[in-house]
């Protein structure tokens, strides 16, 4: 899927952070539509940070952030261990939740969203477990939920937040190939911030590299190299080829 | 028991058990899911606070708990999770401030101890046609919110961060919660008394949860739980000369343990079918 020439979401020097406190400076990106953007860096770099002010609950500190009408409604996809396990929701009423916003207020969910929320289900592979306590599943089946309720908003840009936090290898891939599968098949632009350079690389489109205060963003060849990494994270890194794809290695003594 | 009925203070008595302890634990299972258990004791505390104000001014005891809660929703409702200062330290402050100064007005009242025992426990046998009028029409407009907004309430107590990702205002669905909590406590602590109303608020929601009945049942369970330990309450304690609100705590406490029960032997029964 080719990304279009308007963009759904533009920063143009924006600083984010918290109160007085810069988190990350001068900030220029764009989203285009059928964009599947990553955004790495190391922890507390600010992903976390530049993710709210793009979703909307963290307000710019300074300069433009524009949100273009035809981005519609945000399909959210939170860190699994963010998700309070205390509440006995089953997966049916925890992807429900991914309606309300269009149900709209003083209103109940209809058959219309009834129906919606099974085909999201379907979608992602979980319709069996409709019924089923979301405390109860797997890593690899909340994430699907979580996707499956961002997916019920009916957005056109998915975010994701770590979504592979925690994964076997098998559970890694089968979630990325879902969400590739989302990106090239449902036509939806894609944003995931991720820890995991390898994951991202693998495939991500363009890659955003948040640290040292600031973000520098291009494709993965220009992005992924030895100096640039080893110089954000302070260590040596390697970045090799394998099959076509890059590959992120600890360099030094192992 | 119809004998018991028969005499008007124990059927209205009857009555304000089961309407305070109903609309209390129904809130309860907000309060213990959004983790606010502390805000719902420190609530309770500054609504009794009001019910002192009023006792001492001369005032009407529920307007003035009810003018005190506003300005506790409205101090809980401000403090901002994550900031500087915890705010676990703001619900400790106002919760201990509250009770030092419910107890400075009731040491300068003429009836004196009397007081604290019955801000403490309620007067529930004391208990006013008006009071039950007033708790009736509390519990109508609870089943009326309840209906109109439960699933904003739900989400933006369940995931705050997507809500307000979809374009929910979080801070103001928190401030309508705290809201309808300070309303309650105002309304039901002159009648129950904070120990009991706190009872109410923590005892049949935890049941509910024990019992791991799913998420609208939880509420017919809370409300379930607290209207049976509240009529029982009530009779047991004229029946034995028992205390009112102690017993009435003690009945939800002898019902918390026969769900935790129940949980225990269904598990059993789970794990010996498979």
């Amino acid at each position: 899927m080719q990304p279009s020439a308007q963009p759904l979401i533009e920063f143009e020097g924006v600083s984010v952070g918290y109160g007085r406190r810069v988190v990350v400076a001068g900030v220029d990106l764009s989203v285009h539509a059928g964009d599947f953007l990553g955004i790495v860096g190391p922890n507390g770099a600010g992903k976390t940070t530049l993710l709210k002010t793009l979703l909307g609950t963290l307000a710019p500190l300074s300069g433009r952030l524009t949100v273009a009408a035809q981005a519609g409604m945000f399909g959210y996809v939170p860190q699994r261990e963010a998700v309070d396990e205390t509440f006995p929701l089953t997966v049916r009423e925890m992807i429900m939740m991914g309606r309300y916003a269009r149900v709209g207020l003083l209103r109940r969910p209809r058959e219309a969203d009834r129906a919606l929320v099974l085909t999201a289900a379907e979608h992602v592979g979980i319709e069996p477990l409709l019924d089923r306590r979301y405390r109860t599943l797997s890593g690899g089946q909340k994430q699907r939920t979580l996707i499956a309720r961002a997916l019920a908003a009916e957005p056109r840009l998915l975010v994701l937040d770590e979504p592979t936090n925690g994964m076997d290898l098998p559970a890694e891939k089968a979630i990325m190939d879902l969400v590739r599968h989302l990106h090239v098949h449902d036509q939806l632009t894609v944003i995931m911030v991720s820890h995991l350079l390898n994951v991202v690389a693998s495939y991500v489109q363009r890659l955003a590299i948040v640290g040292d205060g600031r973000l520098d963003v291009g494709p993965i060849e220009t992005m992924l190299t030895a100096e640039r990494l080893s110089a954000l994270y302070r260590m040596p890194v390697l970045v090799d080829r394998i099959g076509g794809r890059a590959v992120v290695l600890p360099g030094g003594d192992v | 028991m119809i004998d018991m009925l028969a005499q008007s203070f124990i059927r209205y008595a009857v009555f304000a058990s089961v309407l305070a302890g109903g609309v209390s634990a129904y809130l309860g299972v907000y309060v213990l899911l959004r983790r606010i258990v502390f805000v719902g004791i420190a609530l309770a505390q500054i609504a009794t606070l009001g019910v002192a104000v009023g006792h001492l001014l001369g005032l009407h005891q529920a307007e003035a708990a009810f003018g005190m809660s506003l300005v506790g929703v409205t101090f809980f409702a401000l403090q901002r999770q994550g900031g500087r200062i915890p705010r676990e330290s703001a619900i400790g402050v106002a919760y201990a401030a509250a009770s030092a100064f419910t107890i400075l007005c009731v040491s300068k009242n003429p009836l004196g101890e009397m007081d604290v025992l019955s801000l403490i426990f309620g007067n529930v046998l004391g208990v006013t046609e008006t009071q039950l009028y007033i708790l009736a029409v509390l519990a109508a407009v609870l089943v009326v919110l309840h209906s109109l907004f439960y699933k904003e309430l739900l989400f933006t107590a369940f995931d705050p961060d997507m809500a307000e990702t979809m374009g929910y205002r979080v801070q103001w669905w928190e401030f309508f919660f705290y809201l309808i909590l300070g309303i309650a406590f105002s309304l039901s602590v002159s009648v129950a008394g904070v120990l009991v109303i706190f009872s109410y608020l923590v005892i049949p929601a935890t049941a509910a949860l024990v019992l791991d009945v799913g998420m609208s049942a939880s509420f017919v369970v809370a409300v379930s739980v607290a209207v049976i330990a509240g009529a029982g309450g009530v009779f047991a304690s004229y029946q034995y000369d028992l205390p009112t609100g102690p017993t009435i705590v003690a009945a939800l406490m002898v019902l918390l343990l026969v769900c935790g029960l129940v949980k225990q032997v269904k598990r059993l029964r789970f794990v010996e079918a498979l």
